[in-house]
């Protein structure tokens, strides 16, 4: 239907305008890159269903960020929780596989910052994804994890003290 | 004092606004940049979305309507419930086994309320001394996970908890 193939072009530059952003929260939920597109996709399916009543329109960002929280919820309970933390294990051993890049001028600073990010409590980085790369407001945080604002605001405040003392902690040790 | 102030005024005592180091610290995340599609995924995103666009695909995978979808879901429900699931939490647990995964088109019926796991031990564990003079522990542990799911139709509440018993075997000098 010709309605239908027009609004399937809004959802690819939508696609194209968010994708990072939700790769991002998708790979707080998951093991690998990969894996965090392939939940990008199954959203994609979920969403364009749930916006057949709003004229197939791209779906707001909160919508789509809380069907890729049910996705990611979904997958883990599929899979063994030994095996996840199996295959963490695996992959912080490798250490491929990132999901920040840094900018090229300011490489070191950054560098330390990506590890130190990598390394928060998984609650905590939920949060600071989905407030610094997801844009969202705490409200809606609060929204797609079941928590108050108040929480989301907290989690969020303690996430970059956390960072804070990490990265101070990291320059020392790198610096010697 | 109205409540609704009183209460504007206990968040901003709750939350004290950031210092300018957090601040600094924020903008300095902003500058690194989350990554994107491969090639590749954007490539089957794409062509995920024509095939939406034009109707090929559809969200259950044996092109059901919803409302079908919802009462093959009740029906798995029952059927769950007289298997060994159990509504809200004032009736007794009772053994479920042979659990499996539910296909997509039934899961999508659910909403996941709360899920946890944890590990225990059953019983006391038994020590033994072994013939090269190694005293052995030997223990069960519990591998417990739980989900609580709500049926989006009924609003009924049925939780899972699933028990995985896994003995373990090793050398000790803890007393």
């Amino acid at each position: 239907m010709p309605v239908k193939r027009q609004n399937g072009s809004e959802w690819k530059e939508w696609l194209s305008e968010n994708a990072p952003r939700l790769l991002a929260y998708a790979q707080q939920r998951c093991d690998s890159m990969a894996e965090a597109e392939d939940m990008l996709q199954d959203s994609l399916i979920k969403l364009w269903h749930y916006q057949e009543e709003r004229d197939y329109r791209p779906p707001d960002l909160p919508l789509a960020f809380s069907v890729l929280r049910y996705i990611g919820l979904d997958r883990g309970r599929s899979k063994g929780r030994r095996d996840k933390r199996d295959q963490k294990i695996v992959q912080f051993q490798v250490g491929s596989d990132l999901w920040l890049d840094t900018p090229a001028e300011q490489s070191e600073e950054a560098e330390i910052l990506r590890c130190a990010v990598e390394k928060l409590p998984e609650k905590l980085r939920e949060v600071l994804t989905l407030k610094i790369w997801g844009g969202l407001t705490f409200a809606e945080i609060g929204e797609i994890l079941s928590l108050s604002n108040n929480t989301a605001a907290s989690r969020y405040r303690y996430a970059l003290e956390q960072l804070q003392k990490k990265l101070s902690h990291l320059k020392d040790s790198r610096h010697g | 004092m109205r409540w609704s102030s009183f209460r504007r005024n206990s968040l901003i005592l709750k939350i004290p606004a950031m210092d300018d180091s957090l601040k600094k610290l924020e903008a300095q995340l902003e500058t690194l940049s989350p990554r994107g599609l491969s090639n590749d995924a954007e490539t089957r995103c794409h062509d995920l979305l024509d095939e939406l666009a034009s109707g090929k695909v559809s969200q259950s995978p044996i092109g059901w309507s919803w409302k079908v979808t919802s009462i093959a879901a009740s029906i798995v429900l029952l059927i769950g419930m007289s298997s060994g699931w159990w509504l809200g939490q004032s009736r007794g647990a009772v053994p479920v086994s042979q659990i499996e995964a539910a296909p997509d088109y039934l899961a999508s019926a659910f909403d996941l309320v709360n899920e946890r796991s944890w590990m225990q031990v059953d019983g006391a564990p038994q020590l033994y001394l072994s013939a090269n003079g190694e005293i052995t522990e030997l223990r069960t542990e519990l591998d417990i996970s739980e989900e609580t799911v709500v049926h989006r139709d009924s609003g009924r509440l049925v939780t899972v908890r699933v028990t995985t018993r896994l003995p373990v075997e090793e050398a000790t000098n803890q007393f």
